[in-house]
């Protein structure tokens, strides 16, 4: 009784997991390669939730004596979205830079830069 | 102006206080560079970074324009939320960044308006006013005269009056002989932001440049590249005015991101043959 307890308490948190992913997927409207990030992390810990013994089922048919060290395997695959999401993110912001860098250079060109704008209407410290 | 030798002879602060003459160390990248004339009808781009320096940016672009009336100013306004930006002379062309991206994202703006305009030569000085505008054309003259692509302008190779804290100059010196450990080139002011580039590095630049503390990384991965670096002495002063943001902590906390930067961009190649190379002739992007 006190197994599956816990067992509904972990799917919880699971399903909670994947329910934000598909929230932030709808509301965000994030792009479905980026929002499969949220669902791949989310999966394996549902799947986890829902059977509990299966690090130590894995471990023991792939030959791994201690159950911690097939835990470190779910962790490098954690490890692995957190790179992935790092990269979105370093390459979104490339390029929000190199648009700003554009956008201040098309500016100064038209003569739209900040200089034209007076003094007083000047932007405020954010 | 026909200038001598392209062999760079590097005087360290110990040489130079004991007068001695330092011996001349082999060029970083060229096995036989060619003494080059400064041709007169280079278009030379001097880029300003500037983050709230409303008290020092106009004096500087002033004395810039005094003594350097053919070169082309441009002021990079990177998100100030002062009035730095009306502190600039008309007549001086002026980049508003939309936001502060940092000293690197703001030194890319000028340079990918430099390979835009076609420009020859881009310096760099800073616009807090520690670089002196008289400095300017010294390294001009150090890029033709050593046939380098980038030329760094040094407070260490002579002795001067300019003082640094016991912590930023061991700083410098740590940084100083990672790079030299790195990759073999011996840069002694490596966090100097006084600089001048020629085209290929400017179109380096603009396709890719480093943001965070991009001084140090850029010397290195310039040389990795087969870019030839080359340091000259210049002379600098303490800022103007408002304080440095780069304290004890911070320094430190630099020291170790830098070196981790470091070690890191051994292992990059950011810069492709055929995005660096000038074009035959004029670009045909310029716009001038």
């Amino acid at each position: 009784m006190q197994i599956k307890f816990k067992t509904i308490i972990l799917v919880f948190i699971g399903l909670s997991l994947l329910l934000m992913a598909v929230r932030r997927l709808r509301v965000y409207r994030l792009k479905e390669r980026h929002a499969m990030v949220f669902l791949f992390t989310g999966l394996p810990f549902l799947a986890l939730a829902a059977w509990q013994d299966a690090i130590g089922w894995m471990a023991l048919r792939i030959g791994i004596d201690y159950h911690t060290l097939a835990l470190m395997i779910v962790v490098i695959g954690f490890l692995l979205m957190i790179i992935e999401l790092l990269t979105i993110v370093s390459l979104q912001d490339r390029k929000i830079a190199t648009l700003a860098q554009i956008v201040g250079i098309m500016m100064e060109k038209h003569g739209m830069s900040d200089r034209n704008v007076p003094a007083s209407r000047e932007r405020s410290e954010p | 102006m026909v200038l001598s030798t392209a062999t760079i002879a590097r005087q360290t602060p110990e040489t130079a206080a004991a007068g001695v003459s330092p011996p001349k160390t082999a060029a970083p990248s060229a096995a036989a560079a060619v003494t080059q004339p400064v041709p007169s009808k280079i278009r030379c781009l001097i880029i300003i970074p500037a983050f709230n320096e409303s008290r020092s940016v106009g004096k500087l672009v002033r004395r810039l324009r005094r003594l350097e009336p053919n070169y082309d100013i441009l002021v990079i306004d990177d998100g100030s939320t002062d009035n730095t930006v009306h502190q600039v002379p008309k007549e001086v062309a002026v980049v508003s960044l939309p936001f502060n991206l940092g000293i690197g994202g703001a030194m890319q703006t000028g340079y990918r308006y430099a390979a835009l305009h076609g420009y020859d030569i881009a310096i760099q000085v800073d616009g807090d006013g520690q670089h002196r505008p008289s400095e300017v054309h010294n390294l001009v003259d150090e890029l033709y005269r050593a046939g380098a692509d980038m030329v760094v302008g040094s407070r260490f190779l002579k002795a001067t009056t300019f003082r640094q804290s016991v912590t930023r100059m061991t700083g410098i010196r740590v940084l100083s002989g990672w790079i030299k450990l790195l990759c073999g080139l011996r840069v002694y002011d490596c966090t100097s932001g006084f600089r001048a580039g020629n085209m290929k590095v400017i179109r380096a630049f603009a396709h890719w440049y480093p943001e965070d503390y991009p001084e140090p990384e850029v010397i290195l991965l310039l040389h990795r590249s087969g870019f030839k670096v080359v340091e000259t002495s210049a002379r600098m002063r303490r800022r103007m005015y408002g304080v440095t943001s780069i304290g004890l902590a911070h320094g430190l906390w630099y020291v170790a991101k830098v070196g981790v930067g470091l070690a890191l961009d051994m292992v990059r190649q950011p810069w492709p043959r055929d995005k660096v190379e000038p074009p035959k002739g004029r670009p045909p992007e310029s716009c001038k």
